[in-house]
């Protein structure tokens, strides 16, 4: 099965590119506590999966590295051209050189601009691009498409390029890694780019990873112990989280095999059509130096996981564990973050006949969500990028919303103002359009607060 | 004899769940009722005691007719597994241990103990939740198709079947697994057995057809004595319902009540039927209507290489002057009649083709004009409703404040066009 990515805009090429290199590096790093034989099985699933190996060797043994079975795409050439040098430098693998777009002039961080103007544009080159990808595929697995909401390319030619890719490809699934701006952030209009990007993702994509700056930035200088934290940093922890998901695991009702198989991944996680807002978390997160001198034991590292779900914290430190399911307050809300399912990946030592129980406890999801749909455990018995024991926990859960709700009430604030409305509406949109996109969210946002 | 009957009859329903009887009379009933479905009604065989003691030539003759009524034979040959055009799949699933199948819990059950709102949430969430499984199961045949596909394709040029140029993947799975030979040798054997015992079986045919003759000529010989002596013992028929006979003198009493009703309407259909005339106009258009069908099966036979070029001399007169001898009920009510057919003479196509070509086309130029103007005014009407109910729905929100209208996206495009 084989997964083909799309890197749109800036921080989608970069958070690519780096989850490429992780993949690689997990794949050839050296401690791994398996077989030779499950080893092999592991890389070759991954490889194939993510990337496209050459069927014969060539001469001087330069074509022999991986591909990778991406889409580079951009509409200012600065990061396309970074992105195909770093994974040139890495001399593990490579993108394929003919696999990107770019433009001369980039969006201006105009969702508008992006969607309507630049997106028509280039579609029909982007849409070549990916069918070659898809030919080169036994079983198209799905698209992943990383983009962040914040700027105008990867926002709006996002959209643009994944209500395309629905056209074209309708039985593919469609995973979205956006990356969530920060609060404070920099760019006056994200708040539009965000609320627009994600009315539009809701209709075509199935599922959406959010990824918040916010907190990635609280894990690299609490866990991580960085000092100066650079954009490379946070695309880092992003990336370890994306392929904590995705590398090869076992699933229980999946046979025997090692897979990625990112449409159960979907049909256990998003199976409901108004909630497809997902949130990933990891144990234990930590740099390398410190890596080597701790240890951890599954039964707290799981327990930390549920909290962290519960409490909707988002990484192993400052978890309230005051919260718990059952708490209401005395109007009758539920003070805890519900779910309506989970997936939890555990790799490294033990984990074939460790006891996940505690996240199939009913008190935790939502009253109408049958009981063995619920949950779903993955184990992979080879460790995960150096680390002994590494749980993830991927959760379509009533926490996604509390960015969702401050974005659109700043947003709202600055559309009842109308401020910058006119550089939107000057390249095509309507107030119309603003005004759909609104209700849209606001309906995703009831659902998910009726949990 | 029963147990044979009984087999037979669970493989001609070849129904999945079978029906394992408790004990001989259950089979003896069983057997019964379904022989009287299949349409075998004797009332000496329904009569049989239950405990199997006797009967042996009324089952004989059952058997036999079951055997040909049914086509049993044609059945085995058609529901043969052929071992070596399998799909691999049912192959491999012998050898293989399929995964378990998932647990169906009673969901249904518990749906109903929800309120309805989350009820509907996990009616909505299953049903996406099949959606996307289709499309996991659509993306695994578009995989096997690949698969299958290169497989034809690195075995170009070897082939163990006449009529294929490749290997298939039974083959290849065959090739890189020589201890599933075992297996395909049992099966091939098993196939083998049956198929010998086929040939003998047409190879005797008749001899068993012989004797199923004698014995229906001695029965009939001997039914005539043995009415009077059937014993009284319960017969066993297909459950009918106990007022069948009420209820048919019922229908049967209001069917003349409603003939004697409609009487009159139907005396007056049947005048209408005999004083009918044919104007010649309508002659015309039957002659040309008949034409057209008697040259396209013309055309049929002459491509199958017989046949020859249809003319209608006498249809094709334009004077309006043919006259029919009989009345022209007949013609209505025999069809076209052997008086009206007209002959079939060689003669160059060319020129007939050119008239009813053009006939044709200008039909066809009319009938598209038609066509063409009643789905212009069919998309003014749709339009004009569509914008009728717009301004409805608009009154309904300016009157009620309490109505929000959220229209979907996509509706909104479609309206602008």
């Amino acid at each position: 099965m084989s997964v083909i990515t799309l890197q749109l805009g800036q921080c989608g090429n970069q958070v690519g590119e780096q989850t490429f290199s992780t993949l690689i590096d997990d794949v050839y790093s050296k401690s791994i506590g398996v077989s030779s034989q499950d080893n092999h099985d592991y890389i070759q699933t991954c490889l194939s999966t993510f990337f496209s190996q050459p069927e014969s060797k060539s001469r001087d043994g330069s074509f022999d590295l991986p591909k990778a079975r991406a889409v580079l795409v951009d509409m200012e050439t600065k990061a396309v051209a970074q992105s195909l040098q770093q994974a040139r430098k890495s001399g593990k693998w490579s993108y394929c050189p003919e696999q990107w777009y770019s433009q001369k002039r980039g969006s201006g961080n105009n969702w508008a601009y992006g969607y309507c103007v630049h997106g028509p544009r280039s579609q029909e080159d982007i849409m070549n691009l990916v069918r070659r990808e898809v030919e080169k595929c036994d079983r198209l697995g799905g698209f992943i498409n990383f983009l962040s909401l914040a700027g105008g390319t990867g926002s709006g030619v996002g959209a643009f390029v994944t209500q395309s890719l629905r056209d074209e490809y309708p039985f593919s699934f469609m995973v979205n890694q956006v990356v969530w701006p920060y609060s404070t952030g920099e760019v006056i209009v994200q708040n539009y780019n965000a609320v627009l990007t994600l009315s539009h993702l809701y209709d075509t994509a199935d599922a959406i990873l959010v990824m918040e700056n916010d907190s990635l930035h609280k894990i690299c200088s609490q866990l991580l112990n960085i000092k100066n934290i650079s954009f490379r940093d946070i695309n880092k922890v992003i990336a370890h989280k994306m392929t904590s998901v995705l590398q090869p695991s076992l699933a229980a009702d999946l046979g025997t095999k090692h897979t990625c198989d990112l449409g159960y991944i979907v049909e256990r996680l998003t199976p409901h059509p108004q909630h497809k807002l997902l949130t990933v978390k990891n144990i234990p997160q930590m740099s390398d130096i410190a890596k080597e001198f701790s240890t951890y034991q599954w039964p707290g590292l799981l327990k930390n996981l549920r909290q962290m779900l519960i409490a909707d914290s988002p990484m192993e430190e400052g978890i309230n564990w005051e919260v718990k399911p059952a708490t209401r307050t005395e109007s009758g809300h539920t003070c805890f973050n519900r779910s309506i399912s989970t997936l939890l990946v555990l790799r490294g030592k033990e984990t074939l006949s460790l006891d996940a129980s505690m996240f199939s406890d009913p008190n935790i999801y939502a009253p109408w969500v049958p009981q063995d749909l619920a949950s779903c455990v993955f184990r992979q018995p080879r460790w995960f990028c150096g680390y002994e024991k590494a749980a993830t926990l991927v959760g379509n859960s009533s926490a996604s919303v509390k960015p969702l709700n401050k974005i659109i009430d700043k947003a709202w604030n600055m559309f009842a103002s109308r401020a910058y409305v006119h550089q939107y509406l000057k390249h095509g949109l309507t107030e119309e359009d603003f005004l759909d996109s609104f209700v849209s969210l606001e309906k995703v946002i009831d659902s998910y607060t009726k949990l | 004899m029963w147990k044979l009957l009984f087999d037979l009859i669970t493989f001609c329903k070849s129904e999945d769940n079978k029906i394992t009887p408790q004990n001989a009379k259950d089979e003896v009933v069983y057997v019964k009722t379904e022989l009287q479905k299949f349409g075998y009604l004797s009332c000496r065989l329904s009569v049989l005691p239950p405990d199997m003691s006797s009967g042996s030539r009324e089952l004989l003759l059952a058997l036999g007719w079951l055997l040909h009524q049914q086509k049993v034979f044609d059945k085995i040959m058609s529901r043969r597994s052929d071992p070596l055009h399998q799909p691999l799949r049912n192959f491999v699933k012998l050898n293989v241990d399929s995964p378990e199948p998932l647990n169906t819990n009673p969901l249904g059950d518990a749906i109903f103990k929800l309120p309805p709102r989350d009820a509907i949430q996990q009616q909505l969430m299953l049903c996406n939740k099949l959606h996307l499984a289709c499309r996991r199961l659509h993306s695994f045949s578009q995989e096997l198709r690949c698969l299958t596909h290169k497989i034809h394709q690195y075995t170009q040029g070897v082939s163990l079947q006449t009529e294929l140029n490749h290997l298939t993947p039974l083959e290849v799975y065959l090739l890189r697994h020589p201890e599933s030979l075992k297996q395909m040798m049992f099966e091939l054997e098993k196939d083998n057995l049956e198929l010998e015992n086929l040939v003998s079986w047409k190879a005797t045919e008749h001899v068993f057809w012989e004797w199923m003759q004698s014995v229906l000529n001695l029965h009939i010989q001997e039914s005539a004595a043995i009415d009077k002596k059937i014993s009284r013992t319960e017969e066993v028929h297909l459950p009918l319902p106990t007022n069948i006979a009420k209820e048919i003198v019922s229908i049967r009493s209001s069917l003349r009540e409603f003939i004697l009703h409609h009487e009159s309407e139907i005396e007056r259909l049947d005048q209408l039927l005999l004083d009918k005339k044919i104007t010649p106009s309508e002659i015309h258009v039957l002659a040309s209507q008949v034409d057209s069908e008697l040259t396209q099966l013309a055309g049929r036979l002459r491509h199958c290489g017989r046949g020859w070029d249809f003319t209608s001399d006498d249809m094709s007169s334009s004077d309006g002057t043919v006259t029919f001898i009989e009345p022209s009920s007949a013609v209505l009510s025999n069809g076209f009649s052997k008086k009206s057919r007209p002959k079939f003479t060689p003669q160059s196509e060319k020129g007939i083709k050119a008239v009813k070509l053009e006939s044709l086309q200008q039909e066809v130029t009319k009938e598209r004009q038609l066509l063409e103007q009643r789905i212009k005014q069919s998309e003014t009407r749709l339009k004009q409703l569509q914008l009728d109910n717009l301004a409805k729905l608009q009154t309904c929100l300016v009157t009620d404040p309490n109505i929000i209208c959220i229209q979907p996206r996509g509706l909104k495009q479609l309206l602008n066009k």
